[in-house]
């Protein structure tokens, strides 16, 4: 393991680890956004069960049902969940020690401060992103996934109903949607800088690495920020789940 | 033309220092900066008064000794010129300039605008070099190199070392200057069998220099005054994480 101690003790080792963390985080931010436009999409009749089911509610539960039955039930997540906790762990231990490394390059600041020339917002803003969207995954986790905020209408396995009744919540919508905001300035700076220190960079194509940048990340910000906004408009409707059930189903309409 | 100089003066290393109004009067437009410098000197000079204290040598934009931070920006507003190669008809009548010299922890000020940058020559001395014999020249074209590699090299190799990179990066990285040096080498054929030692042991040298890291914002390639491009830099990400891949390297 000397390899990788020496590596990592470098500032492009730890950049590089920072880029492959962040190609995963990508992944999976992207996947994510795809997984919420569910809730756009309604119902669907369970066969053989004679129910409907919110379309939502039964990808959450592929979720956990996904591989089987070379996995087990739950497997995948919680594999993906050791994956992007590992990822957060190494994207948060280097950026820190960069960021404190950097912070001693210049002991002496420039008296008449530098101006800059081509550096965007994003990228001068990574600093602030970078903490604040972890404390919206510390956040977003207790509400969501444990349950533990806004508690008191949080069904677990109803997650159609459960989004819909946290957003339901004007001021609760606006933090997700100013969430989103702050994820899509930390991705524009992101997703080409872990093209160029993956080394993915030739100069007759390297306008597109900020094109790609600039699409996903509308791309991935606009579909978050979709659903608390088609919730607070009334475009995604109120659940009608089976009273005193948590089984995610109700007959008849089918709506 | 009149400007007036706000000039960081510094008595030696290690010591406090601070702005210095000076006026800079009858100014020819077609004077360089550095020839403006020269003028206040004079005057300094006859007033019984220590010159300012400023880097120079060739003033033609080869050497990489000058190098100024002018009004927040290394080398002045003008791209792709050193400040020897700046001219004050870039600049209006009645202006305020502020002089600075380059702030790193690795290039600390020896006086004035005077910096100390054998942290550069540290970094090249970690392997900025071909081992060979060399004898007689060779046969020319007895190793082909394809045109655009050339090319590439030699935009490389333009790196004159003055440290502008440094000095306008947030971060103070010294990225740029070593992957220009790891580059004009490590595309060339004579360069590729030490690729890797080299490009661990440059980067491991600037580190121990304590110069920042990268983190892409582009300031170096606006302010290097030979428009080196980051594209080296992750040209210098590849060879370093081939090295690794590849384990080739001590």
């Amino acid at each position: 393991m000397n390899w990788f101690v020496r590596f990592y003790k470098s500032s492009p080792g730890k950049k590089i680890i920072m880029a492959v963390s962040g190609v995963i985080f990508f992944g999976f931010v992207f996947l994510h956004m795809y997984g919420n436009l569910k809730m756009f999409m309604g119902t669907e009749l369970v066969e053989g069960l004679g129910v409907y089911k919110y379309k939502m509610d039964v990808y959450a539960e592929h979720l956990r049902t996904f591989g089987e039955p070379i996995l087990t039930y739950g497997m995948l997540l919680w594999i993906l969940r050791f994956v992007l906790v590992l990822s957060l762990v190494l994207h948060v231990t280097s950026a820190v020690q960069l960021w404190l490394m950097n912070n001693k390059a210049r002991p002496q600041r420039y008296a008449n401060a530098l101006k800059s020339q081509v550096t965007t917002l994003f990228a001068r803003t990574m600093y602030y992103t970078g903490p604040l969207l972890f404390l919206y995954i510390v956040y977003h986790i207790l509400h969501f996934t444990t349950g533990d905020i806004h508690s008191s209408t949080h069904i677990e396995g109803q997650v159609y109903g459960n989004v819909y009744h946290a957003f339901q919540t004007w001021w609760i919508a606006l933090i997700y949607v100013v969430a989103m905001v702050i994820l899509g300035f930390h991705l524009q700076h992101a997703l080409w800088s872990m093209l160029q220190t993956l080394g993915i960079n030739n100069p007759k194509r390297n306008m597109w690495r900020k094109r790609f940048a600039t699409a996903f990340t509308l791309i991935i910000v606009l579909g978050f920020i979709a659903v608390p906004i088609g919730i607070q408009t009334g475009i995604i409707p109120e659940p009608h789940y089976q009273p005193n059930s948590t089984v995610i189903a109700y007959h008849e309409t089918g709506r | 033309m009149n400007v007036t100089l706000k000039v960081w003066r510094q008595k030696g290393p290690h010591q406090p220092g601070g702005f210095v109004e000076y006026k800079a009067e009858s100014i020819i437009e077609d004077m360089s900066f550095l020839e403006m410098l020269d003028t206040v000197n004079e005057g300094l000079i006859a007033k019984g008064e220590e010159p300012i204290a400023f880097d120079n040598d060739c003033r033609e934009g080869i050497c990489g000794m000058c190098g100024l931070v002018i009004n927040g920006i290394p080398h002045g507003p003008s791209k792709g010129t050193t400040t020897c190669e700046l001219y004050m008809r870039h600049f209006s009548d009645g202006d305020t300039i502020v002089i600075e010299p380059w702030r790193s922890v690795a290039f600390p000020v020896m006086k004035d605008l005077i910096v100390d940058r054998s942290a550069f020559d540290r970094i090249v001395q970690a392997g900025g070099y071909i081992s060979c014999k060399t004898g007689s020249a060779i046969e020319a074209n007895t190793i082909p190199v394809p045109k655009p590699i050339a090319d590439r090299s030699m935009d490389a190799a333009t790196c004159i070392g003055c440290g502008a990179c440094v000095a306008a990066c947030p971060n103070g990285s010294a990225m740029l200057f070593t992957s220009a040096k790891i580059g004009h080498l490590s595309l060339l054929p004579q360069g590729k069998p030490e690729r890797f030692n080299r490009a661990v042991h440059m980067i491991e040298a600037m580190e121990s220099e304590k110069f920042g890291g990268c983190t892409n914002h582009g300031e170096c390639e606006a302010a290097c005054p030979k428009s080196i491009s980051i594209d080296f830099i992750a040209l210098v990400n590849r060879e370093y994480m081939g090295a690794y891949w590849t384990a080739d390297f001590e």
